[in-house]
């Protein structure tokens, strides 16, 4: 690709742009956009119409969403490069199942039934976990001679999080078992502005790191070998972005549970367009990702399955929409 | 005038679980040569080409660049001087050719993390390596698409595209086909007389004599005869590292080769 990278990344930033304009006008009660946004932005709160208001709970969830998204995207980009295996996801490393033994722990720890989830406790002790579960991956990794040793350590760590997960629902009040079910599913749904406050600066710092070493992820996408006689610091490259890519996807999961397939399939549906160079591929599979999950949310929240008046899941639309998508894939190259 | 040669002193390297691999091993390449090393499997080529490129820490003995310890170089340093095309190359991802040689171009641009282009010089550079290999008709097109050959080819070029003063290859000429095989020694022959200094492994010993300005004969991790091809070919260590298991011809009368025994 010579020359185009330009064009491309405009491209994505101009999807990202139409999701993020489109996202707040969707959704199961229908508003009047120019209405809407006038109270919105000028009109005192107390002076709202409907419309107004239901824009101003759509707003955050459609900006938090499209964070996500992007977070869940560019670990997955990376995860893929670093794991050198196209189908590593944010998670493959047991980020969600340690992220979600977390979050189960608190809330048992805290001892209420039905209690409210997501709470601050939830989120905290969610991204502790999840941290440490991926230091653990990264400690056993480096003792290992295996050049696999990553991912290994990654699917044991998972399952033994998966185990534990397992054992607190066993323990768990069956009214909480509702709960610790829609968290599983993952959705978006937040609430004012602070959960993407609290994203924000995991976002820019991860993102940064991670776009810093887009050469030397380049070489690693190649050949191993090669990147360490073409002068990347192999180990040191793989340790931190592993652990930037895995925070990422943590400090998502904390909040929203395991929101699936984006960061597995947006990298795939992107590198067509931008080729296997990381400074493009990183961003445009932020914006892309970003994109699919505003679009993703706005389905979850409008389509009220057999009358039921509670909105899907959106890691279940990210799936229904993502396996077909991954299959297609399949038919075509190699990726 | 620092010294233009690149050496191995008195080399040891061990793998782990594998154990010593070399013992003792003393090589000096100088700009201008180039040495085919060779050797039956197992008997050090590539872990000595590996050392040299700096990507082996040796459990005795130095590598030398111009002489000065190979390990006080910073990485990307080393990676400017030192271009090395290890024995297999496996992507992960199905990267186009040209986008396979732009890596190697990057080295030589001492580009920033943020400049995320090759300019022109770098895309002259990546045009340069792939003509120079004959991969300009299939530079666009995916490394799976491509014969073993033409991937080997474009993997060259991505070493050639480093631009490095000293080429390590290990095994070069594996896949080539016969007029692939004498274009690229023709090919390096010619980057030697540059002024490069290339030391690569090689199987096919009539291929390596017939280009080569030296052959070092590896058995057993130690090098046991290192001179011009014709000695080496004639040579007694040769046909104890070979068990023998070829005849000495002379084609043209004072051109030594070698042809299997049946």
């Amino acid at each position: 690709m010579r020359g185009g990278a330009r064009t491309v990344t405009a491209a994505f930033i101009a999807l990202a742009l139409l999701a993020l304009a489109i996202g707040p006008f969707v959704g199961a009660e229908s508003i009047d956009p120019s209405l809407a946004w006038r109270e919105y932005l000028n009109a005192p709160r107390g002076a709202w119409s409907p419309d107004a208001r239901i824009l101003a709970l759509r707003v955050p969830r459609v900006l938090f969403g499209f964070a996500c998204g992007a977070a869940l995207a560019l670990s997955g980009a990376a995860m893929q490069t670093l794991l050198r295996n196209p189908l590593a996801s944010p998670y493959t490393l047991g980020v969600s199942s340690a992220g979600s033994f977390g979050a189960f722990l608190a809330a048992a720890l805290a001892g209420g039934s039905a209690l409210a989830w997501a709470g601050t406790l939830e989120r905290v002790s969610a991204l502790i976990c999840a941290l440490l579960a991926t230091l653990c991956v990264l400690a056993f990794a480096r003792r290992s001679t295996r050049s696999d040793g990553l991912i290994l350590a990654g699917i044991a760590l998972s399952f033994l999080f998966g185990a534990g997960v397992v054992i607190l629902r066993h323990l768990a009040d069956p009214l909480d078992l509702a709960l610790m079910d829609r968290w599983m599913l993952g959705a978006v749904d937040v609430i004012g502005f602070s959960p993407l406050f609290e994203l924000l600066p995991w976002i820019l710092v991860a993102g940064f790191m991670l776009l810093r070493r887009a050469p030397a992820l380049d070489q690693l996408a190649f050949d191993e070998e090669l990147a360490a006689a073409r002068g990347v610091p192999v180990q040191r490259v793989r340790r931190e972005s592993t652990l930037a890519a895995a925070a990422l996807a943590a400090a998502v999961v904390a909040v929203t549970g395991p929101v699936g397939f984006v960061g597995l399939l947006v990298p795939h549906a992107v590198r067509p367009f931008t080729g296997m160079r990381h400074a493009v591929l990183l961003p445009c599979s932020a914006l892309a990702g970003g994109a699919l999950l505003v679009g993703a949310d706005a389905i979850a929240r409008t389509v009220q399955l057999l009358g039921r008046g509670s909105e899907l899941p959106v890691g279940a639309v990210t799936a229904v929409l993502g396996a077909p998508f991954l299959l297609l894939l399949l038919l075509r190259r190699r990726p | 005038m620092v010294p233009m040669t690149l050496s191995a002193r008195a080399l040891a390297v061990a793998w782990p679980t594998v154990g010593e691999v070399l013992h003792g091993v003393s090589l000096e390449l100088a700009a201008g040569e180039l040495c085919v090393l060779v050797g039956p499997n197992g008997a050090g080529k590539s872990t000595l080409l590996r050392a040299l490129a700096g990507l082996a820490t040796p459990s005795g003995g130095q590598v030398l660049l111009d002489g000065a310890p190979l390990a006080g170089f910073g990485l990307a340093e080393r990676a400017r001087r030192i271009g090395f095309l290890p024995q297999e190359v496996n992507p992960a991802f199905n990267f186009r050719a040209e986008e396979a040689v732009a890596l190697g171009a990057r080295v030589a641009l001492r580009a920033r993390w943020h400049e995320t282009g090759l300019g022109a010089q770098g895309r002259a550079a990546v045009d340069r390596a792939l003509g120079a290999v004959d991969a300009l008709p299939f530079a666009t097109r995916r490394l799976d698409e491509l014969s073993g050959g033409e991937r080997r080819r474009v993997l060259i070029a991505g070493v050639l595209a480093q631009e490095p003063r000293w080429l390590l290859l290990d095994e070069p000429a594996a896949m080539l086909d016969l007029h692939h095989q004498t274009a690229l020694f023709r090919l390096l022959r010619a980057l030697a007389a540059d002024g490069l200094g290339v030391l690569c492994s090689a199987h096919d010993l009539n291929l390596a004599s017939r280009f080569a300005t030296r052959m070092a004969l590896i058995d057993h991790g130690v090098i046991t005869i290192d001179g011009p091809p014709e000695q080496v070919l004639r040579s007694p260590e040769l046909a104890r590292a070979f068990d023998s298991q070829f005849r000495l011809v002379e084609d043209p009368p004072g051109a030594p080769a070698v042809l299997p025994r049946a």
